[in-house]
């Protein structure tokens, strides 16, 4: 644009002004081939083929899940690029790595490493407090946590293909999962019944912009494919996400820190896909060994991780 | 089974459909002649209104045969993917998309789309449900199957770059798919097609706008399979493709190019997403191959009135389609 004069005018295309190479709309299809399905965080290559053997969509490269995080402390980055080759190589489902939140470089060498998705995520710690990536600059798709309907289209202005419900990651709780579900869809209710003059002030009260806001409103739906995160640790609690409306579930250390991973990987997969049939909710629930520890949040000592963008 | 006339106000329309088919079509001077020899047929929009009285046969033809799309359920396999995307397309045109997630629920549809998506996991939930034998059935008596990406997938004979361990494919179609093709989601484009034998039969431009995102390809197909696409196979394929690639196909290619969409008897396969475009004709086409079976099996498909369609569902919220600038 520069010297050309040429100005383009902002929000005529909504959201799809991006780079020619990767258009969004092939960003946000591969999301869509997503839908209905469970990504799992995944630690080695061993774990990668339990959860694509359990009927995982994807898998979420990870040196630590969450939970181990939480316990261990210390800054988390991006995983070592060898243990995300290795379960690239251990499995023919898309592949998913994540960076932290502004750290654009960690993010160009997910890039070039050649995995599926990006999730710029709030359970690492994050290398910028105020900006995220600029994701329209990358060929990748991205995925980004939201905890209510103004971040989520901030994050999808931002250029992000996918979004996710932050919950609250490695603590096996879905308290928080469920309050930012409820959060982005009485929004989206909200915004749905508004006059199309009060719009104006509800974008400025929610701090998203106008065209998505409104994009929402038409819609009545996010613009992009919409998964919840964070707690998910039994079907019943996948199921439950689906119920809210989202449109599939990450689980992170609700697996592989459970008595029987496998089981319990192929019981989730199969909640999500009959959310709504209770009689195979029962069949699946049943004798799944221990569930994950789950961390009681009422405690104001354990640290929010969703608190951690805006 | 026809659901008595009382049932469907819409059921004269069917009736009228019925009667052109046995007397009608005795002279094609008949067709110009006013519709209203009919008495008061329906426009298939809700609520239904009188046809123009003015409007002749062939004009109101295409109305009519709105109606019997309407009065069919197309099943769409809702185990993951793309399914809403699919329902969605079908709506757009007035047909009834069905979700079958259990083996009985195929009784009720006339023909099946197996959308994109993850085909490990397709398979694993098909598997864990009892799907398959089912699947194979409803594929051997001849109903129109559909499968897009991961479908196409699984209704191949033979697989190549699969999962350690192999999965369970349904079958059917002749020809021999290769997983990830394309390579990954870097490696994932949009491409404008040609589409002749499409555009001959439901019009339009010669052009359609392929999604291809993690996409198989056809790398040798039967003798009696029909190649309705193909597209030049990107010369950095092997530098992307999965580990279990054997190198063969790489020098015994048809002059570099893949094939991406096939027919064979009422089989159709696309290794594209016609589902994630605004381009219907995909759909129509093979709406068109169930109606072309009904014309011979009478009117047996007339199972549902578009009332039950129109009322006391909750609203439906479909993610947009993007098109390229």
């Amino acid at each position: 644009m520069a010297g050309s004069g040429v100005v383009t005018v902002y929000g005529n295309g909504a959201i799809t002004e991006t780079s020619k190479k990767s258009p969004f709309s092939v960003k946000v299809g591969l999301a869509q081939m997503l839908r209905g399905g469970v990504i799992m965080d995944v630690v080695n290559a061993e774990q990668a083929r339990i959860a694509e053997e359990a009927g995982a969509c994807a898998v979420m490269a990870l040196e630590r899940v969450p939970a181990d995080i939480r316990a261990q402390g210390g800054v988390a980055r991006m995983s070592d690029p060898q243990l995300i080759k290795d379960i690239k190589q251990a499995v023919t489902i898309p592949v998913m790595a994540k960076a932290r939140i502004g750290h654009f470089v960690e993010a160009q060498i997910l890039e070039a490493i050649g995995i599926d998705y990006v999730d710029e995520s709030e359970v690492l710690t994050p290398a910028d407090d105020e900006n995220h990536i600029n994701k329209h600059n990358f060929r990748i798709p991205f995925v980004c946590g939201c905890r209510n309907l103004g971040e989520a289209l901030r994050r999808i202005r931002e250029g992000a293909a996918m979004i996710r419900t932050k919950g609250e990651a490695g603590t096996g709780n879905i308290i928080e999962a469920v309050r930012h579900v409820r959060s982005v869809m009485g929004d989206i209710r909200l915004l749905r019944n508004m006059d199309d003059d009060e719009v104006f002030t509800f974008a400025k009260k929610i701090q998203a912009p106008y065209d998505l806001v409104m994009q929402t409103k038409q819609l009545g739906r996010l613009p992009v494919v919409h998964f919840a995160a964070g707690g998910v640790a039994t079907p019943a609690d996948a199921a439950l996400m689906m119920q809210l409306g989202c449109d599939g579930v990450f689980v992170g250390s609700g697996v592989f820190k459970s008595g029987d991973p496998a089981r319990r990987a192929r019981a989730i997969v199969q909640a999500v896909t009959h959310y709504s049939d209770p009689e195979v909710l029962v069949d699946v629930s049943c004798g799944l060994g221990e569930a994950m520890v789950g961390i009681n949040l009422n405690d104001e000592k354990v640290e929010r991780y969703a608190n951690r963008s805006e | 089974m026809r659901r008595p006339a009382k049932h469907s106000r819409l059921a004269k329309n069917v009736e009228a459909l019925h009667r052109l088919r046995c007397d009608g079509f005795k002279s094609a001077k008949m067709f110009d002649e006013p519709q209203r020899s009919f008495e008061n047929l329906l426009d298939p929009c809700w609520p239904p209104r009188p046809l123009p009285e003015s409007l002749t046969i062939r004009e109101s033809l295409p109305l009519l045969l709105c109606v019997r799309f309407c009065t069919m359920a197309v099943g769409v396999l809702a185990l993951q993917g793309s399914f809403n995307e699919h329902i969605a397309a079908l709506r757009k045109l007035g047909v009834k998309g069905v979700e079958i997630r259990k083996p009985e629920q195929l009784q009720s549809v006339v023909a099946l789309i197996i959308p994109g998506g993850e085909s490990t996991t397709m398979a694993k939930l098909a598997e864990y449900h009892n799907l398959f034998p089912a699947l194979r059935e409803f594929v051997k008596m001849g109903k129109p199957v559909w499968g897009t990406c991961a479908g196409l997938i699984f209704l191949a004979n033979k697989a190549t770059g699969q999962k350690t361990g192999g999965q369970e494919l349904i079958g059917g179609l002749d020809c021999m798919v290769h997983r990830n093709f394309f390579g990954s989601q870097l490696q994932s484009f949009e491409v404008e097609l040609l589409i002749p034998k499409i555009a001959a039969k439901e019009g339009g431009p010669p052009n359609f706008r392929g999604v291809f995102i993690r996409a198989p390809g056809i790398l040798e197909v039967g003798p009696e399979v029909e190649v309705l696409a193909d597209i030049p196979t990107p010369s950095d394929k092997t530098v992307h493709s999965g580990p279990s690639v054997e190198s063969q196909e790489e020098n015994g290619g048809s002059e570099n190019k893949v094939i991406v969409a096939v027919k064979q008897g009422n089989l159709l396969a696309t290794a594209f997403h016609p589902e994630l475009t605004a381009d219907t004709r995909w759909h129509s086409y093979f709406l068109k191959m169930i109606s072309d079976i009904s014309e011979e099996t009478s009117s047996s498909t007339v199972s549902q009135s578009t009332e039950d369609l129109h009322f006391s569902e909750p609203p439906i919220y479909d993610l947009p389609i993007y098109q390229q600038q």
